[in-house]
Order: C-alpha cells, then structure tokens, then sequence
C-alpha cells in the first residue's frame, strides 16, 4: 500500500504533463477537430474564392460581405485561422500516431497471431500515413516553388528554380485531334538546358509532364503570338502580341490597337468571322483600333499585308508563331505525401480486412 | 437501343421497389422472392447496357455524369444484392431500390451522348479514380439505406450473428477505405495532370468533407458517447456529402473538376 502511495505522489508532480498527454491523445478532441474542419471547408466550396475584396460587397451586399473578407472566407485555405487549425491536428494526429505505436507494441508482446498482428499494425500505418500527408501538405505549403511561362515556339527562355539557372528551349508545339475537330492531345517538343549544355529533352503532353531533379514542366496552355510592325513618319517599331492582347499606340494609352487572330479565317452562316479549325490553314488578322475608347480604324490583314490608317500610321502583320504554355513546379512535400500514400494504401485493408481475431468472424 | 434498354432496366427495379413496399404491409415468400428476381434482372440489363455502351465508346464507362451515374447504379445494385443475399435479410430493398431508380432516373436527364476524351481525361489513372469512387459510393449508398430502415425502425431481421449496426458499420468502413482510394488516386492523378496534387477545388474539397464526416462515424464508434442512433444520423450525413459532391458541386460550383 505504501509503495502505491508513493507512486500517486510521485505522479501529481507529472499530473500536468499526464493531462496534457490524455488531452492530446483523446478521441474527442480528433473529433472536436474533425467537426470544425469540415465545417470551415463549406465557405471554401460555396463562397467563389481568392477574388478582389469589391467582389464581395457586389455579391453578397456590405454587410456579408465585409464579413467574409473581415473572417477570411474569401481564402479559407490560405488563412492564418485554418493554418492554426491544421497544426492543431497535425499535433493531435502526432500524439495519437505515437500511442498507436504504443498499443501496437503493448498487444504484441503477447504474441498473437499473424493476421492479428498484421490487424494491429493497420491502425498505427494508417495515423503514420496522414501524419505524413499532413506534413508533405505543410512541406509544399511553404517551399514549394510555382512558375508560369509562355513561350513562343520556335524559342526559348530562362528559368532559375532555386539557385539554379535552366533554359527552357520549345522545339515545336503541336495538337492532336479527335475526329469530331475537338482537341484531343497538346504536345510541346521540350529541351532543358544549363550553361548551353543539354540536359534532357522531352515531348510533353497533358498528363505526362518533363521531370527533372526534383522539378516538373507541365504543358498548361497554348496560343498565338502575333509579329506586328508599326510604322509613322519614317520610323518603325516591332511587336509581339498575344493573341488576344492589345497594344497601346500612345504613352497615355488612350489610343489602343485590338487584334484577334483567326488561324483558319470564314464566316459561319449568320456571317460572322470565325476559324474553322485551330490550324493555320487561312490565317487573318483582324484588327480594331480605339481612340478614347471609340473605333477609329477596323480591318482584316492576311500575313506580311499591310494597312495604311487614317493618320499615316502604317501597320503590318509581319507574321504568326504558337507559343506555349507552362507550369513550371517544384514540390518537395511530393515524395513525403506520396510515402503516406501507400502507408495508407496498406494500412487500410490490414485494418478492416483482417480481424484481431485471426480468422474471419469468430 | 441504350435509351430504350435504360427505360426496361428502370421498370424492373421500379416493379421490385413496389414489390418491396408491398411485401412491408403484407409479408408473403414468394412476393419478396419476385422482388429479389426482378432486381436480378434489372441488374443482368445493366450489364448489357454497360457493355453496350463500351463497346459503342470503345472504353470503359465513366468519364461523365451520365455514364457515372449507371455505374452508380450498378454498383448499388450489386452491394445491395450481395449483401441481402449472403446475410439473409429482409426489407432490405424498401429503401435503396427506390434509390437506385432515383439515380437511372437522375442519369436520363444528363447527355447520353458519347464524347471523345479531352487531354486531361486521358490518364490510365481515369479507371482507378472511377472505379474505387463507384465502389465506395454504392457501399456508402447501402450503408444509408440500411440506417434509414434502422432509424424507422423497419424490420430487416437477420438470421444471421450479425447485427443491423454492425452491417452499417462494416459497409461505412469499406467505403471509407474505398473513398480514401479516391482520393489517393485523385491526387496522384492531379499531381500529373494540374501539377498539384491538392488545390481546394470544390469537389477535392467537397470529398474531404465527406471523409471527415466518415473519419468522425468511425472514431466515434470506439467511444463511449456512441450510440447506434447518433451512427444511423451520421451514415445518412455522410451519404448526403456524398450526393452532394457527386451531384451537387457539379451542377451548383464551378472547378477544375467539372466533367462528372
């Protein structure tokens, strides 16, 4: 009896440290967190998010409005608040990891049978695997590095990930189609050099993107590049626009030229210009071009035409290229998700597959 | 052909599922043995249509919402056959019958028509995704049929060791275990194809709501507040998130996720 007295006093001394570990490691608490997490996932999914603050008050009137911005329910997932929450249950699922591994440890020692103790190892896999999903997400939240480029084809450009300096260089860009005209495929012929040097070539494609020491080059968008020159009173100038872009002919931008690209120019039924296909078959550029926001000049150019305006500016289509669209990304918390990806994957069906019992049912 | 072969399959399971609401007023063998029959059949012609339609599209069903809802639907029907079937029980159509003719039901009113794949569809990581989805969604579909009959107390009677909440239990695991595939597969998929493997896209975020609320069914039942109620309420939740992000997100958000 005394023995066990002096155990008792030895343990109010830990009594905090005894709370705070049963705190960390309840059930409830990961319920408590399971609860509020899927809560604050619902303004993520029905308030649009990452738009301007005015959005806001548009949409939702002021008052609800300055109340989202006000709670950050307008980026939810980037907010210090559900930061907060998320470390909250990386540590109840570290605590509650650990004392699976405890009770794994302690049931078998008892030296049940194989199936059992694969049973009782589910558990502990499974918290290691989240655990480990939960880290690589906080990993890649914070050092994960995002680069978008465009890149005309034939071209290229430099990118520096880290302190690393690479060139990016598109051979060709190219797209497949289904037999219904609706495309089917988007490939970007890829080299990726450092200090003129080749390092890797590649032909990318939706769902198969350039992997390179860690970075990854994924084909995100295409579209045209228009080559213009613009020539007044004796001198010239060249441009490079996007299709779809404008220009600005004064430093005030107040005169503005707008040009769309038709790469496979007709008229539908109703006479309006459209392109039958997306390839180069019957380029036109169409081109609009705006004085204090009111049209001053409007015409069509076919390549290397030229169209004299009003007031003795001088514009031609020099020329049409592709360019390239892509994601450039380096996610270090990848592999450590990845690794708890198939903690999970066998984790789970050693868990609910297999009884504790050794055999099924009894 | 297909339309007129969903409209045959749909009268089948609409026979049984009346068959069923019959056989709760006034119980009769052979009544419940014809209800079973009927759904076996309605299920052999949603075969056929399954393979029907991939023969035409020259691959496996499940790449929109139409095609995803019969497989829904066969999935239910196969869970809820097996399950009857191997544990014996009884009334146990009165609800996900009636679910099943909801989702062919639901599938008419969605484009038939066969589409050619777009880029970011063509991985062979489609088949997993939609395969382990259609799986856990028809399990978690039983698991809310049967919690209806258990919270309106309709008779399921099992001559079997088991009980009605073990059932729902057992089939919450497994789908939870299924949904988490979804997942995994969803992210590996998106880590490929969108160059991250978790955006908060409506629907991945919609899925994680539904597996927490699922996560919280199966800590609960190792607690002492747990109560066979409090499960039943809670698999009904879970299958309204399902629903929800397989229909709702789709028709209500926009996302990157917008095919199915």
């Amino acid at each position: 009896m005394a023995f066990r007295k002096h155990d008792v006093n030895s343990c109010t001394g830990m009594g905090w440290g005894t709370f705070l570990w049963r705190l960390l490691t309840s059930v409830r608490i990961a319920l408590l967190l399971f609860s509020i997490l899927a809560v604050v996932c619902l303004p993520g999914i029905f308030i649009p998010q990452g738009e301007d603050p005015s959005f806001y008050y548009h949409n939702y009137g002021d008052l609800v409005g300055s109340l989202i911005t006000a709670l950050d329910f307008d980026q939810v997932f980037t907010s210090t608040w559900f930061l907060v929450l998320c470390l909250l249950l990386f540590i109840n699922l570290l605590a509650c990891t650990i004392k699976r591994w405890q009770n794994f440890y302690r049931l078998i020692i008892k030296k049940p049978s194989i199936t059992a103790v694969l049973h009782f190892l589910g558990s502990p896999l499974i918290h290691t695997g989240l655990l480990l999903v939960l880290l690589g997400a906080f990993i890649g939240a914070f050092y994960s590095f995002e680069h978008y480029c465009e890149i005309a084809v034939p071209g290229s450009q430099g990118i520096t990930i880290g302190e690393q300096r690479y060139e990016l260089q598109a051979v060709s860009f190219d797209i497949e189609h289904h037999p219904d005209g609706s495309p089917s495929q988007y490939y970007t012929d890829l080299k990726l050099a450092k200090d003129g040097r080749n390092l890797y070539e590649k032909t990318i494609s939706v769902n198969n993107p350039l992997s390179y020491q860690g970075f990854k080059v994924y084909q995100f968008n295409y579209g045209w590049l228009l080559a213009l020159s613009l020539e007044k009173d004796g001198s010239s100038r060249n441009f490079h626009v996007k299709d779809g872009d404008q220009l600005a002919l004064n430093e005030e931008g107040s005169e503005i030229l707008q040009l769309r690209f038709y790469p496979d120019w007709a008229r539908d039924a109703k006479g309006r210009p459209i392109s039958r296909t997306p390839q180069a078959n019957n380029p036109q550029l169409a081109f609009l071009r705006t004085s204090g926001g009111l049209p001053v000049d409007i015409g069509m150019l076919k390549p290397q035409d030229s169209a004299e305006l009003g007031d003795g500016l001088k514009i031609t289509f020099s020329g049409y290229r592709n360019y390239t669209g892509l994601h450039v990304k380096k996610d270090p918390g990848v592999p450590i998700v990845f690794t708890g990806f198939v903690f999970l994957g066998c984790g789970i069906p050693m868990y609910y597959l297999l009884s504790k019992r050794g055999r099924k049912g009894e | 052909m297909e339309e007129n072969l969903v409209l045959i399959t749909f009268c089948f399971y609409f026979i049984a599922a009346l068959i069923c609401l019959v056989v709760l007023w006034h119980k009769q063998y052979i009544l419940e043995k014809m209800a079973i029959l009927c759904t076996i059949t309605g299920f052999i012609l949603l075969n056929i249509l399954l393979i029907y339609r991939s023969l035409l599209a020259g691959r496996l069903p499940g790449s929109n919402l139409y095609e995803f809802l019969l497989l829904f639907a066969w999935g239910m029907s196969a869970t809820y056959l097996f399950i009857t079937i191997k544990y014996k029980l009884q009334n146990s159509g009165v609800f996900i019958l009636p679910l099943i003719i909801g989702v062919l039901g639901c599938a008419a009113l969605f484009s038939s028509k066969i589409e050619p794949l777009m880029p970011a569809l063509q991985s062979p990581w489609l088949k997993f995704h939609v395969s382990v989805a259609m799986i856990g969604y028809s399990v978690f579909a039983v698991s809310f049929a049967l919690a209806l009959t258990s919270l309106l107390k309709v008779p399921v009677i099992i001559s079997h060791h088991k009980g009605l909440d073990d059932l729902i239990y057992g089939c919450n695991a497994l789908g939870f275990s299924f949904l988490t595939l979804v997942l995994i597969t969803g992210a590996i998929w998106a880590e490929q194809a969108w160059g991250t493997w978790w955006g908060w896209d409506p629907k991945e975020t919609a899925s994680l709501v539904t597996w927490l609320v699922y996560g919280f069914y199966l800590h609960l039942r190792h607690t002492s507040i747990w109560s066979n109620k409090g499960g039943a309420i809670l698999s009904c939740l879970g299958f309204f998130a399902v629903i929800f992000t397989l229909m709702g997100i789709t028709l209500l958000v926009p996302g990157l996720h917008s095919y199915i």
